[in-house]
């Protein structure tokens, strides 16, 4: 399995709950504490790695966008949410050494 | 900023296309919804200013990403076929181009100072180009433009070129020319729109009924003109322009088949003409109307018709030329009026662009071409300094092992980002550059408003960006990636490669100071030809006058007594100083061109009988606008209906028609239908009045009283004591206490003024923003390289100034080595200048192309900014420490 970069964790974090468009992925990113918007630019590269690995599919339209067009949605797959959690656990274990060793400090 | 953000919006899909295929299709236009989201909010937040740096930005990220997902494309594909290949866009290019990236990141200053300099040149090379190609790939809104000629009246002696042509001359080419497959023409008119709910004046082209067919151009809705319908006593139709049926009649999808009142006659709508038609001046018309005349019956000397033909295929437009001129010769065999006038076919190519706009935009090529050098040698000047900076740094990395062309490739792709970011800043420059240039010629020349960042402006701009870096980093580059290893790495070594580098350096500055000293010579000879004809050439004073032209309905339009008493209640206006009536208002119109015969003199078979340009007027006139009375009299209150008929002559015609004579007391015969041929005698000479045609801006020119020849539109002019503009309402308000139904058009004539040279004013405009951008470059560039050579010979200034040598003489002998470069490039500039004169000669007149004062003027101040920017380095070398020097010694 590939490693999940940060932009692409977020993107996977976004799309845990029901299928988004990017606007929609950006703004959970936002509520989840991200307080820039990431670059465009590698935004669209996280995603394309991520439809290329097979972590997200792309759905029909639903909405309109804002230039008339209908915006394209992202669903995340089965072996998305297996990197998800595996990159989460991951995290969750350098948290905890990392608070672990804050604590240490503090004592 | 809807606007803003779908252009910003448009230009990034494009940028979009560095993408490779399979990519886009995933995601080009959710991309482009993301971008456009985000400039809406972007601006929000922080305005224009961030909306352009967030376009900039999010540009430049989207070109290395886009080129890197296009290598990952290939490798993938690549791949599949032989594995392990190693291309160009390799991931060594990936390294490269982060490497490049973070090394220019180190030197922000630097990398901002080299894009704005560069930005600056693309933008003006990108301002040319666009306007070069609206003028050339300008989507013609004719079908088989080869095949449509435009046929103007030409008289050698008047020398007149682009004269209409009268209607009855119109039927002949018609009837008679047989190279034409059809010939159509118009008369610009202006009609009283009635049936609005406020009534107004229209611009209208009267035209035949073929007229459309010739530009070979149709309606968008309803129909043309059907044929018969131009005759008189058809009813009476009419085509709406585009533009006049989307503003004001709400783009009405019902429009066909109404009525409209014009001149007090309904009109049936039977259709709108394609927006194609909208350009050049034909955009100012608002409607077409059939002609409704008799055109072989009309008067001769009335010469008001634009005429277009096809020809017939096979047929060149010389030979139609030559036809012409045959029909030409026999019309002023049996026509007076006719004699000396001939036709000239001109191509619609050469309509577009005559001799001297050729001129003009060669060398405003050459001078963009000039800019963006001058832009090119500053950056390379700084990374010449950057690189010798950075010479250590190199030889550690040649003495490890890397390869040349290794450290080639590193400041190939350093430049080639720079100019990529460069060329950014130079669309967004160009953008403001061409409104700014719309709002200087306050929108009178079309050529600019049509002008814009289009595919073609891009792609060229992307190929400048692409073909620069060869210009200003080559260089650079190879004497880098050459260094003196050894003498590199010792420590404590000088930066730089010495004397050798310091020569090249000076020969760019020399270059860059010569073509700014030609541009800037180049401008101000423009500058002080329209000036001239500004100024000294108007033969009037426009200061403080103000004209006011009542258009009347047309059964009234020839109602003397209504213009008395305008004139008389103008004269009563508070504020007006003095008064007079005029047809035309000079700047407005160049006054109608007549033929007349003067007493006691035969025109021989050969000759023409002499033409001039009327004007007719009354008492006070000369007085209103300040024109003098050389010799003889003004027109007086006595000169009315019953008294002999009297006329004035400008300087011009007195000196043309009676050379070495004094024409006072002589008496001439107006040839025109319709004249009672009275004799009409000369009582005085008045100054010469600017004519419009710029190339021509002295010719004969005659003035009747009104009240014995009467004219059809007469102008009130008025001489003010406070802002003219101010007794607009006044005067507009006593024209219709007099006449309820007349509309009032009221300019100063400043304004007129100043709508007569926008296009001139553009073009100075023009150069002098090349002019200025050259000059500061050039300062800049000899700012820097003294600054360099000063830092280069720093150690033996200070053993100079340690052995006791004298402060001003080490600042002199600094700057006696700029100083040679400014002498020389300022001389070979000045040569330059006069060769790109010689190109504009026929543009430039009334100035000498060696004018003393232009040429002493820019030498003046480029050796002024030259010195400035030699001194404050050459003094810095005063202020190195000898103690300090000695002791690294």
């Amino acid at each position: 399995m590939r490693l999940v970069s940060p932009i692409l964790f977020h993107i996977l974090l976004g799309l845990k709950d029901e299928p988004q468009d990017a606007e929609g992925i950006v703004s959970r990113m936002r509520a989840l504490g991200q307080e820039t918007e990431p670059p465009l630019a590698s935004f669209y590269r996280a995603l394309k790695r991520a439809l290329d690995d097979g972590y997200l599919e792309i759905l029909e339209p639903e909405d309109v966008g804002r230039r008339g067009r209908p915006r394209q949605r992202y669903r995340i797959t089965r072996p998305g949410r297996t990197a998800l959690a595996t990159e989460a656990r991951r995290l969750g274990k350098l948290a905890k050494l990392a608070l672990g060793a804050a604590g240490a400090d503090r004592e | 900023m809807n606007e803003e953000r779908g252009q910003m919006t448009s230009l990034f899909e494009r940028i979009l296309r560095v993408y490779p295929d399979d990519f886009r299709r995933l995601f080009a236009e959710d991309m482009a919804d993301e971008f456009s989201r985000r400039c809406a909010e972007t601006y929000r937040r922080g305005g224009r200013l961030f909306l352009y740096a967030f376009t900039l930005r999010t540009s430049l990220e989207v070109l290395v990403e886009g080129a890197l997902e296009r290598s990952r494309s290939h490798r993938r594909r690549g791949g599949a076929r032989g594995r392990g290949r190693r291309t160009f866009w390799s991931s060594d290019m990936r390294t490269e181009i982060r490497h490049a990236l973070r090394s220019l990141g180190k030197t922000p200053v630097f990398t901002v100072l080299a894009v704005l300099t560069l930005g600056l040149g693309v933008a003006v090379t990108t301002t040319m180009f666009s306007l070069t190609s609206t003028l050339l790939f300008a989507e013609h809104p004719v079908s088989h433009p080869e095949s449509l000629v435009f046929v103007w009246g030409r008289n050698e002696r008047a020398s007149e070129n682009r004269a209409p042509l009268s209607l009855p001359e119109v039927a002949e080419l018609r009837a008679e020319v047989a190279s034409f497959e059809s010939v159509g023409m118009a008369v610009e008119e202006s009609l009283q729109l009635t049936s609005v709910p406020e009534p107004r004046r229209v611009v209208a082209f009267r035209v035949t009924d073929n007229f459309l067919d010739v530009w070979g151009v149709g309606t968008i809705l309803g129909r043309g003109f059907l044929p018969g319908e131009d005759r008189p006593g058809a009813q009476p139709t009419l085509l709406l322009s585009h533009g006049f049926w989307e503003r004001e009649l709400g783009s009405d999808p019902k429009i066909v088949g109404t009525t409209l009142d014009l001149d007090g006659k309904p009109h049936v709508v039977v259709g709108v003409v394609s927006p194609k038609m909208e350009f050049g001046d034909i955009s100012n018309i608002d409607v077409w109307v059939p002609l409704g005349r008799e055109m072989a019956t009309a008067k001769r000397d009335e010469r008001l018709a634009f005429a277009q033909a096809r020809l017939k295929a096979g047929v060149s437009s010389s030979e139609a030329q030559k036809e012409c001129e045959l029909l030409a010769a026999r019309l002023g065999r049996e026509h007076p009026e006719s004699a000396g006038w001939s036709f000239r076919v001109s191509s619609v190519e050469e309509e577009t662009l005559n001799q001297d706009d050729r001129a003009l935009f060669v060398v405003l090529s050459i001078s963009v071409a000039f800019v963006l050098f001058i832009a090119c040698a500053n950056v390379a000047n700084m990374l010449m300094a950057r690189t010798a900076a950075r010479s250590r740094e190199i030889a550690v990395r040649l003495a490890l092992g890397a390869r040349r062309s290794a450290i080639l490739r590193h400041f190939l792709t350093e430049a080639l980002l720079l100019s990529l970011g460069s060329a950014l800043v130079g669309l967004l420059l160009a953008r403001g550059l061409l409104d700014l240039l719309v709002l200087i010629t306050s929108g009178q020349m079309w050529i600019l408003r049509a002008a814009s960042i289009d595919h073609r402006v891009l792609a060229f701009t992307l190929l400048i960006a692409a073909v620069t870096p060869l210009f200003f980093a080559l260089l650079p580059a190879l004497s880098a990636s050459r260094p003196d290893l050894t003498g590199s790495l010792k420590e404590g070594a000088r930066a730089g490669t010495g004397r050798r580098a310091l020569r090249s350096r000076g020969l760019l500055v020399t270059a860059q100071i010569a073509m700014a000293v030609s541009i800037m010579v180049v401008t101000g000879l423009l500058a002080r030809h329209i000036a001239s004809i500004k100024s000294a050439g108007l033969g009037f004073d426009p200061q403080g006058v103000l004209s006011v032209a009542p258009e009347l309905p047309e059964a009234k339009s020839q109602a003397t007594l209504f213009y008395r008493q305008l004139l008389e209640g103008a004269r009563a206006t508070q504020g007006v100083i003095e008064a007079a009536l005029v047809s035309p208002v000079p700047l407005a119109a160049s006054g109608q061109r007549l033929n007349f015969r003067i007493e006691g003199r035969s025109v021989a078979e050969s000759e023409d009988s002499p033409s001039a340009y009327f004007f007719t007027t009354g008492p006070g006139y000369l007085s209103v606008m300040r024109i003098p009375v050389l010799r003889g009299r003004d027109f007086a209150d006595i000169d009315d209906e019953v008294a002999p008929r009297v006329a004035l002559l400008n300087e011009n015609a007195a000196s043309r028609f009676f050379p070495g004579g004094d024409p006072i007391g002589a008496r001439m015969q107006l040839v025109r239908e319709g004249d009672d041929g009275a004799w009409i005698e000369i009582v005085g000479v008045v100054g010469d009045v600017v004519h419009l045609d710029e190339n021509n801006p002295t010719v004969p020119q005659i003035y009747l009283a009104f009240t014995q020849s009467p004219a059809t539109a007469l102008s009130v002019v008025a001489r003010t004591a406070g802002d003219p503009a101010a007794l607009a309402d006044p005067l507009r308000a006593l024209v219709l206490s007099l006449e309820p139904d007349a509309s009032v058009q009221t300019r100063t004539l400043l304004e007129l003024r100043r709508e007569v040279f926008a296009s001139a004013d553009g073009v100075i405009a023009l150069f002098a923003i090349f002019a200025g951008f050259a000059l500061v470059m050039a300062a800049m560039g000899i700012y820097g390289v003294m600054s360099y050579a000063v830092s280069q010979r720093e150690r033996e200034l200070g053993i100079r100034m340690a052995l006791g040598a004298d402060r001003s003489k080490v600042t002199r002998m600094v700057a006696a080595q700029g100083a040679k470069w400014v002498v020389v490039g300022a001389l070979a500039g000045l040569v330059g200048a006069v060769l790109l004169g010689r190109v504009l000669s026929g543009v430039i007149f009334g100035v000498s192309l060696f004018d003393p004062p232009t040429f002493a003027s820019v030498t003046g101040i480029l050796v002024v900014v030259a010195f400035v920017s030699n001194w404050v380095p050459a003094r810095r070398a005063t202020r190195v420490d000898p103690i300090a020097t000695l002791r690294a010694e």
